[in-house]
């Protein structure tokens, strides 16, 4: 069965409204906004990557940056707001991309026994890789919160360091420590 | 090349020696290394991490999926799963899509929180289990429990569930908005320690407690998400994948190992997030928790909460719960009534043939635990599992009384009956639970004298056994359990032949002279004795005794126990002085040890010294043994009613007839209450009864009782009974009274014969 087809975009007003509400320090925003951004997301990307028309030249920065032009109304945020909007949509992103591994590998599993394994495909290492990485960050965050949303930016959200810098309330420099300091950390423990 | 440990602490020690000696150039860094650690694990673990050229590469930028994202159905608004119709998207989990969503048929106004699965279930196994758990988790009615009021799969076989929706904020912002001081923050969180501990009287462990798990609405009520949920979504096989979508800053340090998740990981989660409420920060694992700015009790509290160690930490979130209301009520914390410690002294020792285990509620908490357990990865290796259930024990002594209720014996046989449905159901799913549950669920019937249902359940044990292919001597752990439980229950003939097979293998396991075969000599030795096999029991407590003197005396238990059936010996002979030297000689193994059996084996001196004519000694005795036991069992425990009988039977041997039928009348009372008692409990006191009537002149009543316990000893004895010889005495009295005198004769006759042989066989 196919699930029926998402629903429609939610309005670029009320994600503007969630983040400014989210800005002023109403922490509630956040919790309704995580969800509507995701679903929009996920429009997103699949518009891009949906099985039938998948897009080689794509990256996660390109979708984030599209993400602030088509869901958020220019005219009524700050430019500041940008990374932070930026930030929450590689959060997104990520749990988008782990979705996606997820599925693919319980489904992969789901064969029946008596059946020929499934024949490996580049979607089958790309998911086991995912959440690999995936893993190790979430260990990473037990030891060290900074490091780990550095890693969320860049990687999953394509922000740049300085863009990354801003986030975090740090500079630019310090994200390039960190992102090398997490990236070999990463490498490390996914060697074992 | 040596795995790095996956300790926070290790890596954040680790982390700051890299910033220390990234800046170095190579040559230098390796003196620097030495000199700022002598751990060489620590060394390896940060030259690996500055050594360039790894193995792995890591993209700048993750890749987006080669062939196509495919999107996860995200269900469109008025798609109707079960009952329900989608009104909107309302979250993402851990482990899924979460919904709003209100009845299909519009019968009643009720909105929903639908969360689907992602990844379906993906065997016929998995999804019996999930249909049998999700009954137990809707049970799950707690006013700070966001209901299960549905579940099912959808036709892609996802699971998904229809829970309470709750509009409310994480307890981390709500507790931020409105700037509560400490009390404030104890007095929310205890709505959340008292939601999980009514789970876990349930069997049902929630895995994955953090802030966002936990909601408050605008009146200030709290809000438990996802009970149960992430234990339900995962199939046995995949417990290690689940354990990595366990929020890794919340999880207790086994289960971030991949480890088990039980009643003490759920106590860990509870710590970090109430440290974390209360001072903005989670603790560092391992560490004990930063006093500073907590202070005093309450960071004793969240120490000992937060203990890696899950033996250490409290046993129970009701532990927990009842510090914290001490602490907000400006009591000491950690009160440690002595009943409760000597109930459970008394359990572990009498453990594994616990006969009057009256520390039922530890059998509860231990059951709860290790249920939990069998459903999470097996443990490694027997040893190991033992190891752990014996310090769960140990620290278990430590703690407050968990169940101090007049319904302990209610809530415990629901307990227990809850754990042996959850049981059966992982039977039935194909996913067994490791027979020593069992064996520790009927250990719990025991406790609550519910021999018949021990038995059984302990014979389900052996049967997974047996399935498992475990060898003679690891069966006979459970044929002994078995044949304790059928003794007890009352049937000795089957005991018997339940535990002689497993003296042999035993024997040959263990070897000749072993303490354990020596406990399974007991145990046949009290069959036998209760079947008035008198000769076969005392040669079977000689041969006990000499095996343990060889080992020393180590073995106290098993030598309590030897005497005191050998003293039971002496007295159906009637040879006082040696029933007396035996039971002192019971008492003194006994001593320091258990002192519920302490009271017990004083109360058996008092018969023997009564028997004697030393009726003030008897007395004091007595007394001394109410005093023990009244302070370490209820009051409707059966123990209680068996001192009744005894004290009975001393107001008899001093004269006082009237008041002895009085007090087995009332001994007999309260083992009816208790449902069906077994003949062993009963029968002396229908004897007792019977005798004191006749003694005290009312031969019509003394019949009935009589009567009764010789058809109840005609069924079982297979040599000699001297409680069959008294009761066909007295009864010869009563027939005589009603003239039939050769009936009295002939029981008469029978009755000095069978003494005789008791004297001399």
């Amino acid at each position: 069965m196919a699930h029926p087809s998402a629903s429609p975009s939610p309005a670029p007003g009320t994600i503007t409204d969630l983040l400014l509400d989210w800005r002023e320090g109403n922490a509630e925003a956040m919790g309704r906004l995580v969800p509507i951004l995701y679903q929009a997301m996920r429009q997103l990307a699949g518009r891009h990557l949906g099985r039938e028309r998948v897009d080689h030249t794509l990256t996660p920065t390109a979708l984030v940056h599209e993400a602030w032009l088509r869901l958020v109304d220019q005219t009524r945020v700050a430019v500041t707001d940008r990374v932070h909007f930026m930030a929450l949509v590689s959060r997104t992103m990520r749990h988008i991309l782990v979705d996606h591994a997820r599925r693919r590998l319980a489904q992969k599993r789901r064969a029946p026994a008596d059946a020929l394994p499934p024949p490996s495909e580049p979607g089958d290492a790309w998911s086991l890789d995912l959440i690999a990485i995936n893993d190790a960050l979430d260990r990473l965050q037990t030891i060290d919160e900074r490091m780990y949303r550095v890693v969320e930016c860049r990687f999953f959200g394509g922000l740049t360091e300085e863009e990354t810098g801003q986030v975090l309330g740090v500079t630019w420099r310090t994200v390039h420590r960190d992102w090398l300091k997490a990236k070999r950390w990463l490498e490390l423990v996914l060697e074992e | 090349m040596e795995p790095a440990p996956d300790d926070p602490v290790f890596w954040r020690e680790a982390s700051r020696l890299y910033d220390l000696l990234v800046d170095l150039a190579p040559p230098e860094r390796e003196a620097a290394l030495l000199a700022a650690t002598p751990d060489p694990a620590l060394q390896q673990a940060v030259r690996r991490w500055l050594a360039t050229g790894p193995s792995v590469r890591i993209p700048e930028i993750c890749p987006l999926p080669p062939d196509g994202l495919e999107l996860p159905g995200l269900l469109a608004p008025g798609t109707v799963i079960g009952a329900w119709r989608v009104t909107r998207l309302a979250g993402e989990g851990g482990m899924g899509l979460v919904y709003e969503a209100e009845r299909a048929d519009g019968s009643f106004e009720r909105r929903v929180a639908l969360k689907v699965m992602s990844g379906p279930a993906n065997s016929r196994a998995i999804l019996d289990r999930f249909l049998a758990e999700r009954r137990i988790l809707a049970g799950l009615e707690h006013p700070n429990i966001a209901q299960l009021l549905d579940a099912g799969l959808t036709a892609e076989g996802e699971p998904w569930f229809a829970m309470e929706y709750v509009d409310g904020a994480p307890i981390r912002d709500w507790c931020q908005r409105r700037r509560l001081d400490r009390r404030g923050i104890v007095r929310l969180f205890r709505q959340v320690t008292s939601a999980v501990a009514h789970a876990h009287r349930r069997l049902v462990i929630h895995r994955d407690l953090k802030p966002s798990n936990i909601l408050i609405a605008a009146d200030g009520t709290a809000k438990l998400l996802d009970f149960g949920i992430a234990e339900l979504a995962t199939a046995p096989g995949e417990r290690r994948v689940a354990a990595r979508m366990l929020t890794p800053a919340y999880a207790s340090p086994e289960q971030r190992e991949g480890g088990e998740s039980t009643i003490a990981s759920d106590v860990y989660s509870l710590g970090v997030v109430l440290h974390e409420l209360l001072t903005g920060t989670r603790p560092e694992a391992a560490r004990p928790p930063d006093p500073g700015p907590v202070g005093g009790d309450l960071a004793h509290i969240l120490g000992r909460a937060l203990e890696a160690e899950p033996a250490r930490r409290y046993p129970s979130v009701e532990a927990l719960d009842s510090d914290l209301s001490a602490w907000l009520d400006g009591l000491p914390v950690r009160a440690r009534p002595d009943t409760w410690r000597y109930r459970t002294a008394c359990f572990l020792r009498r453990h594994p043939v616990a006969v009057l285990a009256s520390a039922a509620a530890v059998v509860a908490l231990v059951t709860l635990t290790l249920v939990a357990r069998a459903q999470a990865t097996r443990a490694r290796d027997e040893a190991r599992r033992a190891e752990q259930v014996a310090s769960f024990l140990v620290g278990l002594l430590e703690l407050p009384y968990p169940f101090d209720s007049a319904e302990t014996t209610v809530s415990m046989r629901a307990m227990l009956d809850a754990g042996r449905a959850q049981a059966d159901s992982l039977i039935a799913a194909g996913n067994p639970p490791d027979p020593q549950i069992l064996e520790s669920l009927a250990l719990g019937y025991s406790g609550l004298a519910d021999f018949e249902q021990s038995a059984a359940v302990n014979r389900q044990a052996l049967r997974l056994r047996q399935a498992r292919g475990q060898s003679d001597s690891a069966q006979s752990i459970s044929r002994l359990l078995i044949a304790a439980a059928e003794m007890l229950g009352g049937h000795e003939v089957q005991a018997r032949a339940t535990l002689l097979p497993a003296i042999e293998p035993v024997r040959r396991a263990y070897g000749p002279t072993s303490d354990r075969l020596a406990q399974f000599l007991v145990t046949l030795l009290n069959i036998e004795r209760r079947l008035g096999n008198l000769a076969r029991a005392d040669s079977l407590g000689r041969e006990a005794l000499r095996i343990i003197a060889h080992n020393g005396n180590q073995a106290r238990n098993a030598l309590g126990h030897a005497h005191t059936q050998l003293g039971h010996v002496a007295m159906e002979r009637g040879d006082w002085r040696t029933a007396e030297a035996e039971y002192r000689a019971s008492l003194e193994a006994r001593t320091g040890a258990s002192r519920l059996e302490m009271g017990s084996s004083m109360a058996n001196i008092a018969l023997a010294v009564a028997e004697q004519g030393r009726h003030a000694e008897a007395a004091r005795l007595l007394a001394e043994a109410r005093g023990l036991k009244a302070s370490l069992v209820d009051p409707g425990d059966p123990e209680m009613s068996d001192q009744l009988r005894q004290e009975a039977r001393l107001a008899a041997l001093t004269g006082d007839h009237r008041r002895a039928s009085a007090m087995y009348r009332d001994a007999l009372a309260h083992y009816a209450q208790r449902g069906s008692s077994p003949h062993w409990r009963t029968t002396p006191a229908l004897v007792g009864l019977g005798q004191a009537l006749v003694a005290a002149g009312d031969h019509a009543g003394a019949e009935p009782p009589l009567r009764a316990a010789l058809d109840s000893v005609a069924q079982r004895i297979e040599g000699q009974s001297r409680l069959r010889a008294e009761a066909r005495r007295a009864l010869a009295e009563v027939l005589r009274r009603q003239r039939r005198t050769a009936a009295a004769d002939s029981l008469e006759r029978l009755a000095g014969e069978e003494l005789a042989l008791l004297r001399g066989y």
